[in-house]
């Protein structure tokens, strides 16, 4: 059936055509819509799956090879830093043989934060032993991911495998595809059926046990199920082509039979060669291309038969590996290549987009030169990469000219005006009210979230404070040493870490309690606006009881984690919750928590205007109401003291704090009513009174 | 191929303007393919999509710098970011805006936000642009572009989307009528 699709529904079309079993999720930009397309389908009944919202890409692919190693179809779409995070069970999957099916909308890794494409995140697992597939457009990814999963349960592979595209150039781009018939499916990719690894307590199996002289012996093994898997991706692909008429290969090869000419790429460029191959042999210019489709296991025996008698030989890289100087295909290539006389010249694109205009300058320039060289293409030295830290003065201060700093006073705020948040942002409201506090003698440690993408975009920062941005999930560790370092350096500051609720209570739980435990004196501030708002809404640990977001389409279900309570399990830390309609109270506790020599945690609750769907306005009224009714209940916690700072005089009924947000809008009554005991639980637990 | 660029701010419904179009092109038997840049989107925030719509499958994807036709969803915009940049000499915009401004290229003016809030109650324009579009260029038939929207906006409520599609052929017959037309 043709479609209007995007790259990421296409993902998501390929996963339930290939009727997986058990998803893991956990958002990411750009794949996150592809999660958000899963949870839609599960939710509509489309497709019968067990979709589980994990705390971080860890814990995603822990899902998912837990899930494998007990014998499900296991799924799960991700990127970048997420992928990274992956890594150590990326080689567990290949390790323990569990055909696990990733789709990566590729994305750079950082730092710096980046949003283009450029298979540095793929391409830096290509050890990893996951098959990699390489996708043009959404039709590929859909073929790709069902011929993946066959490829990748053949008993005769049992590999992992990737299959990639291309973040927002692919993953956001709609086109027509043609959604295969699901019967038609089925018959070329049976239920999964392992042999090898499940769960049977009436034939027990270990997994994961320890070798000492045995692991060389396993490698190998895989090295050869890899090496095997060229010829059965062949098989699949020419059995793909007899059922739905398209054909794939490990390469494709288009017009190289008399090239003298031939260029070599990976994803959505091909398409742009493609037609201007067509373009130039009309010209009469004897030219080829080379579709690399599959680069894990390489197709050495195809790029020989293909390029061997080619005169010269242009390889188009997204992706480099610092410290050789060809990009990572190119390499392959030139190994590959090694005992022919082609001259191999080698562009590197990074992330940039590529339209028919760039073949033009590069064939201008490459078909003119008979040397081997390695370019980047059409990319510079910026020379304001050395004026990143938001200080314009770095180029003086390097030169040793004088510089006047702008610094800041208490009061007067270490975040300028005019930062790219929504209207009515009470997350940049209570951050600005609670870093006035401090003087200039204050450090700013962010976890990923809104914040990072609001208070600096390259070139410009609004901080006038130091400022440091770590990954999502281990900022607690890394201001723990900056901590250390300060002090060692006799360094005077206070050092705030401000983080989401996602960075708290989910994917930075662990670094952010290993800090607590050693006692670092360091302010967390967590701005809880109830779940994963920077990528478009997801569900986090905090995200309250029956609340929707587009990982939690009917409300959310199940327990929601008490991170106070956490907190104080770590010993004597200075407590204290507040909210964006009490400002004069979150400035008092953030004065007590910089006065203290010890950590301090506050988490302010801050309403969301997309988030929470409420129009911008009613912000400070929704967490006035929270406070009234008992939803959020102001106190501060130390060494088993509570002390709660307010009590409304008459507490009103939750209703009217649900009733505002249309994140609530479907509750039933029933449903209210269940809120509205909790809330009395709790309330009574903390101050004692009804 | 005819490169379309649309601006609007974050939540004005550029990106499903260009979903949309390019859907609709489809039904014309031609191809279309629309994206988004790469860029973080907030609420208010300058936005822009691309659509492409050609005779054969559309093979360059990315931003569009040299536009044939830009549409503006917000003329207020205009002041913040210069909507022509890149147009190609011969290309045209579609701006929502009351009267006619002083531009390089040739443009076609409506009021969509009072089009849109009669209609929707809402500022919302994209679906009034999507039908001033079909009347100033011609490349998209109403026809087409009903069953696009259909397409697109699916999981809508039927009266929202019925709303939606009475807004595309409001902001059609304005064009058509000649009003503001330079």
């Amino acid at each position: 059936m043709e479609m209007f699709l995007s790259g990421n529904q296409c993902i998501a079309h390929g996963a339930k055509l290939s009727r997986v079993e058990v998803i893991s999720a956990y958002p990411i930009t750009p794949a996150t819509p592809a999660s958000e397309e899963l949870w839609e389908m599960v939710e509509h009944g489309e497709l019968d799956a067990d979709i589980v919202n994990s705390e971080s890409e860890l814990g995603a692919m822990g899902i998912c090879v837990g899930a494998s190693a007990a014998g499900c179809r296991t799924f799960n779409c991700t990127c970048s830093q997420g992928f990274a995070l992956m890594r150590e069970m990326l080689w567990a999957a290949s390790g323990m043989a569990l055909p696990v099916v990733l789709a990566i909308a590729s994305r750079e890794i950082g730092i710096p934060q980046g949003l283009l494409s450029d298979y540095s995140d793929s391409l830096s697992e290509r050890d990893a032993s996951f098959l990699q597939f390489y996708c043009e457009n959404g039709q590929e990814i859909i073929d790709s991911l069902i011929m993946a999963y066959r490829v990748s349960e053949d008993e005769r592979v049992l590999l992992p495998s990737l299959v990639v595209t291309e973040g927002h150039r692919v993953s956001h781009s709609f086109d027509l595809v043609d959604v295969p018939e699901q019967e038609k499916v089925d018959k070329l990719l049976p239920k999964y059926q392992p042999k090898h690894v499940f769960v049977d307590p009436d034939y027990p199996m270990s997994q994961g046990a320890g070798v000492m002289a045995q692991y060389p012996s396993f490698k190998m093994q895989q090295y050869q199920a890899m090496q095997e898997a060229k010829q059965i991706i062949k098989d699949v692909c020419q059995e793909y082509a007899k059922v739905f008429g398209r054909s794939y290969d490990l390469v494709e090869a288009y017009k190289t039979e008399d090239a003298e000419f031939i260029i070599v790429g990976m994803g959505s460029m091909v398409s742009v060669l493609r037609d201007k191959v067509d373009e130039y042999r009309q010209k009469g210019i004897k030219i080829g291309m080379l579709k690399l489709r599959v680069f894990r296991p390489f197709p050495e025996e195809e790029v020989r038969q293909y390029l061997s008698n080619a005169k010269k030989v242009l390889v188009i890289d997204r992706a480099c590996t610092p410290g050789n100087t060809l990009g990572i295909s190119c390499l392959e290539i030139k190994a590959a290549l090694r005992k022919s006389n082609v001259i191999i010249s080698n562009y590197i694109i990074s992330g940039r987009d590529f339209g028919g205009t760039d073949v033009d300058e590069m064939f201008a320039s490459w078909s003119k030169r008979d040397d081997e060289f390695v370019e980047w293409f059409k990319i510079g030295f910026d020379e304001r990469t050395a004026t990143i830290s938001g200080s314009d003065n770095w180029e003086k201060l390097l030169k040793g000219e004088k510089v006047e700093r702008q610094l800041i006073k208490e009061g007067e705020g270490c975040l300028s005006k005019g930062t790219a948040s929504c209207a009515g942002c009470l997350s940049l409201q209570a951050i600005r009210q609670v870093l006035s506090v401090f003087d200039k003698n204050v450090v700013i440690v962010n976890n990923a979230g809104c914040l990072s993408a609001v208070g600096t975009f390259y070139p410009l920062t609004g901080w006038k404070a130091p400022f440091y941005f770590f990954t999502y999930s281990h900022a607690g560790a890394a201001a723990s040493g900056m901590e250390v370092a300060m002090k060692r350096k006799g360094i005077k500051a206070d050092i705030v870490l401000v983080a989401g609720d996602g960075a708290i209570f989910d994917i930075g739980l662990q670094t952010f309690s290993a800090a607590l435990e050693r006692g670092h004196r360091i302010i967390y501030l967590c701005y809880d606006n109830q779940a994963y708002m920077n990528t478009g809404v997801q569900k986090s640990g905090s995200t309250p009881y029956m609340a929707k977001t587009k990982t939690t389409l009917g409300g959310r279900q199940g327990r929601v984690k008490n991170i106070e309570q956490i907190v104080a399990a770590h010993g004597d830390i200075y407590i204290a919750t507040a909210s964006s309609a009490f400002p004069e109270d979150l400035l008092r506790k953030v004065r007590k928590a910089k006065s203290l020599n010890k950590p301090s945690f506050i988490h302010i609750i801050c309403p969301c205007p997309p988030g929470w769907e409420y129009e911008p306005e009613l912000g400070i009224e929704i967490a006035r109401l929270g406070v009234e009714t008992g939803t959020v209940v102001l106190y501060e916690y130390e060494n088993g003291k509570t002390t709660v700072n307010y009590v409304p005089r008459e507490r009103k009924p939750v209703e009217e704090y649900i009733k505002k947000q249309g994140r609530f809008s479907r509750l039933t009554k029933a449903q209210i009513a269940q809120i509205q005991k909790e809330i009395d639980g709790n309330f009574y637990q903390l101050t004692g009174s009804k | 191929m005819i490169q379309i660029r649309v601006h609007g701010r974050g939540g004005q419904g550029a990106v499903t303007f260009a979903h949309i179009l390019c859907a609709s092109a489809t039904y014309d038997g031609k191809y279309g393919q629309s994206c988004m840049g790469a860029t973080v989107e907030r609420r208010g925030a300058p936005v822009e999509a691309y659509g492409r719509i050609g005779d054969k499958p559309i093979a360059e994807r990315g931003v569009i710098l040299a536009p044939d036709y830009v549409i503006v969803l917000n003329s207020q915009l205009m002041k913040a970011v210069n909507v022509e940049t890149g147009m190609k000499d011969n290309g045209k915009l579609i701006i929502n805006s009351p009267k006619a401004l002083e531009l390089k290229h040739e443009a076609t003016y409506l009021d969509a936000t009072s089009i849109a809030v009669d209609l929707l109650k809402t500022p919302i324009t994209n679906t009034v642009m999507l039908g001033a579009f079909a009347a100033a260029t011609g490349l998209v038939s109403l026809d087409s572009l009903e069953k696009g929207i259909r397409l697109i906006l699916a999981r809508f409520s039927k009266d929202k989307l019925e709303l939606n599609i009475k807004a595309i052929k409001a902001g059609y017959e304005e064009v058509k009528r000649g009003k503001g037309v330079h």
